[in-house]
């Protein structure tokens, strides 16, 4: 040990400005987040949460290439030293120089916004892990089997166009309505870890580059081909299964349900085009208490038609392409125990299939919230609500001239979208919102995983006067709601059920919205 | 203290050693010598584990040089002209860090080095001329008195002062410490060297003491009677046979004070004289580099 301490002061008499300017950026990025108020970060939080990582990955390559294990003409080998010591000195200068001081940071940002530091500590410590996994390891993996500085952000920069075009391609920008998917995430990391740890273990026991360099690329190839691969509807249903809480009493479940008018507003909100057309399918959700909220999130749905032809939907995506994708799919709850599946497809895949007498089959995640424990805001108050933190509100200048009565709940622990947020006039007129339905495209980084925080929010536009009953007023609220109201939030998940059903029968053209 | 034994090292297509077998005594200044490229940089580097054979193994200290611990690592001392010195360290930071790894450090040795080298404490390595590098990195090697030195061109480029600086430095620490190194400097290496392997397209043309080396190397000259054939096939030992009129050169590989005259008198019965040479290291291995088609460096 006493040699890695030698090691490891001589990497920071080194390395002195490079890790300063490092902890300027984390100091700069947590006094940023500490003063958030809003899911989206500002300018400058977004850019820092983009330089942040890469600041330490480049301090990470800094710090093994001052000892590098590439080569045959470096100066450690010859010292009388064990690989140990060198390992050593290396994850104490990563501990000391990032791990540390991030923790101190997450520390300081929760404490700034309410939450005890001490109260959050298996959340705290997953921060670190989520950073030894997604930054850490990667980068001093890759620094072990590169020759020198420029070499690794070469190996960066190729490595990060490939990782946009894939998520590009695999729609990895999901909007934040799709559920989290654990699962498929871990099972990812997990491959990534394995080949890192691999990479990192052959390179300082044997430093055996060749065969490092082979696992490195055998590991990025097979956290790639996992991602993209690993199907999503399985390991969102594993992740279900995984959770203790499902609903008691008679399971959920959908079926088609004859008799309901078509809804108003979807021929505004989706209208035909001569190129795509929107079918909505009534159903029934049975197995729902009147205390229950349910969100139902679609997971795979597949048209069978009586000719023996099979069409898959695509999962739904804020990808910019969703409109040109050939059939989406999802369900849209439409009352106590009602709900509507949605198609949204080609005019001629339309055209082909209208008069078949299908089946369709599909599968949904079903998250169920208590709908009798809802916690009133106070406009422009903060309050306490269980299973998503602390909720305040408050009215912000969206644009200028424009004002929105602005609802974020902030809480160290995981936030499930889809919590209802609902606006009560004193008149008691209501409009409602989900937590986490509207997305800002802002024109820098919008990815805060540094963040202690998990943060999300819901937006009502004010409008001067009231516009009720005009078309597009279901996302306007007047002013005069807000003096006097209050607002509404529903937060605890009680249980996550997978369902899936079958609708037989059905002639799509009866379902064509107009 | 060295066996190299079967050692071949490969990069690639390229065959950098050859199934090379090598014995360094303890206590010799044993010099692998040969043109560029022959190998003696990777045997050198196989010996402390900078590269790793293909097949074959080097014992060092008795010790597989693929399992070289710290113990044995603070006993050896290896200075080479590729190395990576951490040149960001003044000198002074330089020789302090390397004091740590290194229980038997003399300080007052240390001290010495720095006031016979006339080393500047406070620049940076990098800021120092190429002999200046090499006096700080020579002056780390010796403060910890190692048992054996690998030097690996440690005189290449440097002006005549420098070299004998570092000369006198390292043989002050024979016969305790054995010293092998690596050289092309031939003029230098034969005023010190009390062994010499020869290094060819990495295989060991020749391996022996300085001496005996020196003893059995000549340069003939023959005076004959009249102009006669050469001999068909010349007897082993003979090398760059040439013959203009009535003189007769080449170099004798096997010279036997004893045997060599009747030698050369059973293949040209008529000759009038015989004179044979000492030759200097430097006319020896570039006979041997020209009898096997290349040029010695």
């Amino acid at each position: 040990m006493r040699i890695a301490q030698h090691i490891f002061r001589k990497d920071i008499r080194r390395l002195w400005w490079e890790s300063t300017v490092t902890l300027a950026i984390l100091a700069a990025l947590t006094w940023a987040d500490r003063w958030r108020n809003d899911y989206t970060p500002g300018t400058m939080e977004g850019w820092l949460n983009l330089l942040l990582p890469f600041a330490w990955a480049y301090l990470i390559a800094l710090v093994v290439l001052e000892d590098p294990l590439v080569g045959d003409r470096q100066f450690w080998v010859t010292l009388p030293c064990r690989w140990p010591s060198i390992f050593a000195a290396k994850a104490l200068f990563i501990l000391a120089l990032i791990h540390i001081p991030y923790l101190v940071s997450c520390s300081v940002i929760l404490g700034a916004r309410g939450f005890p530091p001490i109260n959050y500590l298996p959340q705290l410590f997953g921060k670190q892990l989520a950073l030894v996994v997604c930054l850490t390891l990667p980068a001093a993996a890759l620094a072990t089997v590169v020759r020198n500085v420029v070499q690794f952000l070469l190996a960066i920069i190729l490595l990060g166009v490939a990782a946009t075009l894939m998520s590009h391609g695999q729609g990895m920008l999901d909007a934040l309505w799709i559920p989290v998917n654990y699962v498929h995430n871990a099972v990812t990391l997990v491959v990534l870890t394995a080949g890192t740890l691999t990479v990192v273990c052959l390179q300082y026991v044997r430093r055996a580059t060749s065969l490092a360099r082979a696992a490195g690329a055998a590991a990025v190839i097979a956290t790639a081909m996992t991602y993209a691969w690993l199907p999503q509807p399985r390991t969102l249903e594993l992740q279900c299964a995984l959770d203790s809480r499902k609903t008691v009493g008679e399971p959920l479940s959908i079926h088609f349900s004859a008799g309901q008018g078509q809804p108003a507003d979807l021929g505004r909100r989706m209208p035909a085009t001569p190129s795509r057309v929107t079918l909505a399918i009534p159903v029934a959700l049975s197995g729902l208490t009147d205390q229950t909220r349910v969100y139902l999130n679609q997971l795979a749905l597949q048209v069978d038609t009586t000719e023996g032809k099979h069409y898959s939907a695509t999962l739904a995506t804020s990808r910019s392409e969703y409109e040109t994708l050939p059939l989406v799919a999802f369900l849209e709850l439409a009352g106590p125990g009602h709900a509507r599946q949605i198609l949204r497809m080609e005019r001629a895949l339309f055209d082909q299939i209208k008069d078949s007498t299908t089946t369709i089959r599909g599968t949904v995640k079903a998250d169920s919230h208590r709908a009798d424990a809802a916690v009133t805001v106070p406009i422009g108050g903060r309050v306490l609500a269980p299973g998503l933190g602390v909720c305040s509100s408050a009215i912000v200048q969206l644009r200028p001239g424009e004002d929105g009565l602005k609802v974020v709940c902030e809480s160290p622990t995981d936030i499930p979208s889809g919590g209802a947020v609902t606006l009560m006039a004193a008149n008691r007129n209501s409009w409602g919102e989900r937590l986490g339905s509207a997305m800002t495209f802002v024109g820098y980084p919008r990815n805060t995983w540094l963040s202690p925080m998990n943060r999300r929010d819901a937006f009502f536009h004010l409008t001067a006067e009231d516009v009720s009953g005009r078309a597009g007023s279901r996302w306007l609220v007047p002013v005069s709601a807000v003096s006097g109201g209050h607002i509404l939030v529903t937060p605890e998940r009680t249980a996550c059920d997978m369902i899936t059903y079958e609708l037989k029968g059905i002639r799509l053209s009866d379902y064509l919205v107009r | 203290m060295i066996q190299m034994q079967a050692l071949t090292r490969n990069f690639g297509t390229l065959h950098a050693l050859q199934g090379v077998n090598l014995e360094v005594p303890a206590g010799s200044v044993f010099a692998i010598v040969g043109p560029n490229g022959a190998g003696k940089t990777t045997a050198l580097k196989l010996c402390v584990n900078l590269l790793r054979a293909t097949t074959g193994r080097v014992t060092v200290m008795g010790v597989d040089s693929r399992r070289l611990g710290p113990s044995e690592l603070a006993r050896i001392g290896y200075m080479a002209e590729s190395r990576q010195l951490p040149e960001w360290m003044s000198t002074g930071y330089f020789l302090s860090y390397c004091k740590e790894f290194y229980p038997n450090w003399s300080d007052d040795d240390a001290a010495e080095l720095i006031r016979r080298f006339e080393l500047p404490l406070d620049r940076p390595l990098k800021s120092l001329s190429r002999g200046m590098r090499m006096k700080a990195a020579l002056a780390a090697t010796l403060s910890y008195r190692p048992q054996l030195l690998l030097l690996d061109e440690p005189f290449s480029g440097l002006d005549v002062l420098v070299r004998e600086q570092l000369i006198e430095s390292i043989l002050e620490r024979t016969p305790e410490a054995t010293v092998l190194l690596a050289s092309h400097d031939l003029a230098e290496i034969e005023s010190f060297a009390t062994h010499i392997a020869y290094l060819d397209e990495g295989r060991i043309r020749f391996a022996e003491e300085m001496s005996t080396l020196t003893e059995r190397f000549r340069e003939i000259e023959v005076l004959l009677e009249s102009p006669s054939d050469p001999p068909p096939s010349p007897p082993p030992g003979w090398l760059n046979l040439q013959q203009s009129g009535v003189t007769l050169r080449f170099t004798h590989a096997r010279y036997d004070p004893d045997s060599t005259d009747g030698e050369i008198r059973r293949h040209y019965p008529a000759l009038r004289e015989i004179t044979a040479s000492p030759m200097p290291l430097r006319a020896i291995v570039y006979a041997l580099a020209k009898s096997s088609g290349r040029t010695a460096a």
